[in-house]
Parts: structure tokens; sequence; C-alpha cells
């Protein structure tokens, strides 16, 4: 048997409420599938499964908070394992319904492919069983985004209100709760970020350092690189900076890991990239393999994750199992970020501004794009030696920058 | 007069009738990419001298996104070269007013 439980999605995050099961018993479970959505401070989070089965039970009713690994459900492993004599009889009359859902998928995908929808407008417009097709998007080329739902939804809760029963009623409202769920209010998203950085400070004794690098190489390859492409190609410096913080962990392993009682380094690095919001609070999803992934596809990325963040349409996957942490001001800002650790991780670096400034060079002086880059490292699981060995590959590697765009 | 040649001063000469028209279809492209970025903020009330970025607390990933959104909208090339020219709403308006040719 497999067992299903709250998963935790960061140091901070103590309990989570179950809100909606997507997958009843007998239903198969793929692996990444999503089982349920769970309101957290983060706002409200689809979880995913990493393990193939079959929905034996659900233990959890939707609506109830449960601590982190509360066991949720129990799941069948697909090879063998049928002691269970009572399992075979659960699904076979859930058969015809399965059926039934299948039939109606393909339906539903001809639809998609007319009308441009966001993933988020389109699943709001599901759950409260709006016909989409008939809406006139106000997104990006008519596309059809979040907005435009809830004013549909609005303009036809209006007179829909008068003609309602009572019971029709307590149905109606569970989307509005649900809407309501799905954006955190800025003091729980505070609350959380409140947890982590005091747990932080409490326990992990920081140092820090910090290093000016030239950016000249770097700035120039993106420019030349841009200059081609056409705007929604275009690279940001922070696709670089990423790529070259993973490229740097891979010399310098020590600072990719988390503390448990002892340094225990991690073979997979998994940057976590702060996005503030605008309404205060941070939100930090995680770019797995880092390593392994190209510039381009770090910028795409970004480009992805940080209108899904602000809008608090993560997955759980995304928010968890970060190795390290990159807090990046961008241009216009402070020069200098000094960050504070996210536990269990040991280690995180902040890109500050970037600016001209005079720099003496083989006796000479000129002005150079200069980056501020520091670096807050956990005294119990490395010294100041190895951070300062990181800076060094660092600005290493951003010297070069066409060989970091290269692979 | 050849087709194009005739559809070009076709063109022109609705532009010409529609000069304010145009300028103020382009503010409110501007206005419009601003909010969706910045929801809460007013971007109407933007100073001509203001730096929109620092007014409305835009970071570099938004600020691409503006980008991105004023391109699309009005159908233009915004080269990285002449971000610099997009930092005031009054050069704004001058560049998107040259580069739709009003």
């Amino acid at each position: 048997m497999i067992e299903f439980k709250m998963p935790s999605l960061g140091a901070d995050m103590e309990d989570g409420t179950l809100v909606e099961w997507r997958k009843k018993p007998g239903d198969l479970i793929n692996r990444g599938d999503i089982i349920a959505d769970v309101d957290t401070q983060k706002g409200l989070i689809e979880i995913e499964v990493f393990e193939e089965g079959i929905i034996e039970r659900l233990l959890l009713e939707e609506g109830v908070k449960v601590p982190v690994g509360t066991l949720m459900a129990v799941l069948r492993p697909l090879d063998g394992e049928t002691e269970d004599k009572d399992t075979s009889s659960v699904i076979s009359p859930e058969e015809p319904e399965i059926r039934e859902e299948a039939a109606v998928k393909p339906s539903i995908e001809k639809e998609e492919r007319r009308v441009k929808i966001t993933p988020l407008a389109k699943r709001i417009a599901q759950e409260n069983k709006v016909d989409f097709s008939v809406i006139e998007g106000t997104g990006p080329e008519g596309a059809i985004v979040k907005k435009d739902i809830e004013k549909t939804m609005a303009g036809s809760a209006v007179p829909s209100k008068e003609v309602v029963r009572p019971d029709e009623q307590a149905k109606a409202a569970s989307p509005t709760i649900k809407k309501e769920l799905r954006t955190p209010s800025t003091k729980a998203i505070r609350t959380a970020v409140a947890a982590a950085m005091s747990k932080s400070n409490r326990e992990i004794p920081h140092y820090f350092l910090e290093k000016k690098i030239n950016m000249s190489n770097a700035m120039s390859w993106l420019k030349e690189i841009n200059s081609h492409r056409p705007v929604q190609k275009r690279l940001l410096a922070a696709a670089l900076l990423i790529k070259s913080v993973a490229a740097s962990l891979d010399e310098v392993p020590d600072l990719n890991g988390v503390w448990e009682d002892e340094l225990v380094i991690k073979n997979e690095i998994n940057i976590g990239f702060v996005v503030s919001l605008r309404a205060g609070g941070i939100v930090v999803p995680s770019l797995k393999n880092a390593d392994l992934k190209s510039v381009d596809e770090i910028m795409e990325w970004l480009n992805d994750v940080i209108p899904r963040a602000r809008s608090f349409n993560l997955r759980s996957s995304e928010l968890s199992d970060s190795t390290v942490t990159i807090s990046s001001l961008g241009e216009g800002g402070a020069d200098k970020v000094f960050g504070i650790i996210y536990p269990p991780q040991v280690a995180i670096i902040g890109f500050g501004n970037i600016i001209e400034e005079p720099v003496a060079q083989d006796g000479m002086i000129g002005i150079h794009p200069m980056l501020f880059v520091t670096l807050s490292g956990d005294h119990r699981a490395t010294d100041g030696m190895i951070g300062s060995r990181f800076l060094t590959a660092l600005n290493k590697h951003l010297q070069t920058p066409e060989k970091l765009g290269r692979v | 007069m050849d087709l194009p040649a005739l559809c070009m001063s076709v063109i022109s000469d609705h532009l010409k009738a529609n000069y304010k028209h145009m300028e103020e279809k382009i503010k409110a492209v501007v206005y419009d990419s601003l909010k969706q970025i910045a929801p809460e903020t007013a971007p109407e009330q933007l100073g001509l001298d203001e730096n929109i970025r620092e007014a409305l607390n835009i970071d570099s990933f938004d600020a691409l996104q503006f980008i991105v959104a004023l391109s699309e909208k009005l159908n233009i090339e915004i080269p990285e070269k002449d971000y610099g020219q997009t930092a005031t709403m009054r050069n704004l308006m001058a560049y998107l007013k040259k580069k739709k040719q009003v």
C-alpha cells in the first residue's frame, strides 16, 4: 500500500486544509497527477502524487485542516499486492463512471482548441460551470483571463440569486469560498514568512560574504543575443545569473544541501527563486535540476512561473525540494541584499543592482557595469572559505557567458 | 496608382485625420498594460517626467512584460537598445507615436 500524506511545502508549513479531492476511490493515479487542492498559508495549492496506483480509500473529508504528515489517502500499487480482497468490488461499480468521464473529455478538448483561455481561467470556469466559449477575452491576443470569468460569474450571479432555492444557494456558495481561499491574505503570507525567517534567525548562525563582479562580458553577451530576438524571446540577466549559480554549485557542492544535524549535500541542484508580491510577502518557486537547464530554458521557466507565483497558481512540486535559494532584486533597486537562509537549506545568494562604476584594471581606469553579489552561509554547515570559493567560481563563470549559454 | 500605393495613401490620410484619436488610443494601451502589471496603481496620474518603473514599483521582469504587451498590442518592434526611451510618459509617448508614425 502507498500512503499519501499531507505534504510539507517548506519549513514554514505546519498544516493544510483539504479543500477538494480531485480523485475518488477506484481512480487510477499516474505519476504527477493532481490528487487534491490544499489550502495553505501560501494559497490554494494543487497537490501532486509521484507514485502510481489506484485509490483505495480517501481518509480525509473536504474542509478538514490537518498537520503536515497526516495520512490522507491510501493507494494500491499497480504491480501485485492484491491482498485486500474488498478492493476489486470497490472498483467495479465505479467502472461505468470512469467510462463516462472518458467519453466526456474529448468534447472538452475540442472546445479548448477553438477558444484561447489561460489555464487558471479555464479551471475557474469549469469549476463554476461557466461556458467560456461565449466569453470575449480581454487578455493578450484576446485570451480569456481569470478576470473575464469572474466578471461573467458576477454578472450571472445577480439575477439568478433571486430564484435559487436554499439548497442550491448553499451549492452556489462553495465556488465563492474556494475563490477566496485561492488568494491568501497578506496577513497569512506575512505569518508564513515570519515563521520561516524567525526559525532561521533562531537556529542558523549566518556568515555573510560579498563580491563585486564585473558584468561587462555578461551584459554585452545578453545585448548581442537580445538584439537578434523578438521581445517575447529576450533574456533577462536573471536567467544568466541563475545558470551561473547552478554551474558554480556544481564546483562547490557544499552549499547545495540541507542541514539535518549535519550537512547533507544534495545531488540535484534545485534553485528556489524568490518572487516578491506587489502587496508584500514572497513566494519561492523551485527550479528543478537547474544545472541541466539551458539559459533559454531558465528564461522560459521564469516567464511561466513568475506570473503564476504572483497569482498563487503553483503546484506542490513547484514549491518544494529547493536545495538553495536566490534572491535577486533586479536593476534599479538597492545595491546589495544580504539574505536570510530558508531552512533547512544552508545558503542563500543575493543579487543586487547592476550599476556602472569606475574600475581600476591593469593600471587603467574604465567604466564597467558592476554587480553586487552576496552569499549568506550556514556556519554549522560550511565556513567562509567555502563561501569564498563559491563567489570566485561565480565570478569566473560570469566572465565567460558564452560558455554558460552553450549548455 | 498600383494597389499597395493606393492603400498606403488611404491609410496615411486616415491616420492624419485620426491623429488625436490615435494618440488617445496609444495612451489607453499604455495605461491598460501598466494596469495589468500593477493593478493597484493609477497610471493615469503619472507625471509626464516621472520615472514609470520607480513610480509604480515595477521590477525587471514586469518591465519586460510591459514592453512585450506594448509591442504586441501596438504591433511594433521595440529593440532592447530603445528601452531607455520608455522610461517616462513623455519619452514613451513620443517614442510610440514615432513608431506608429502618427
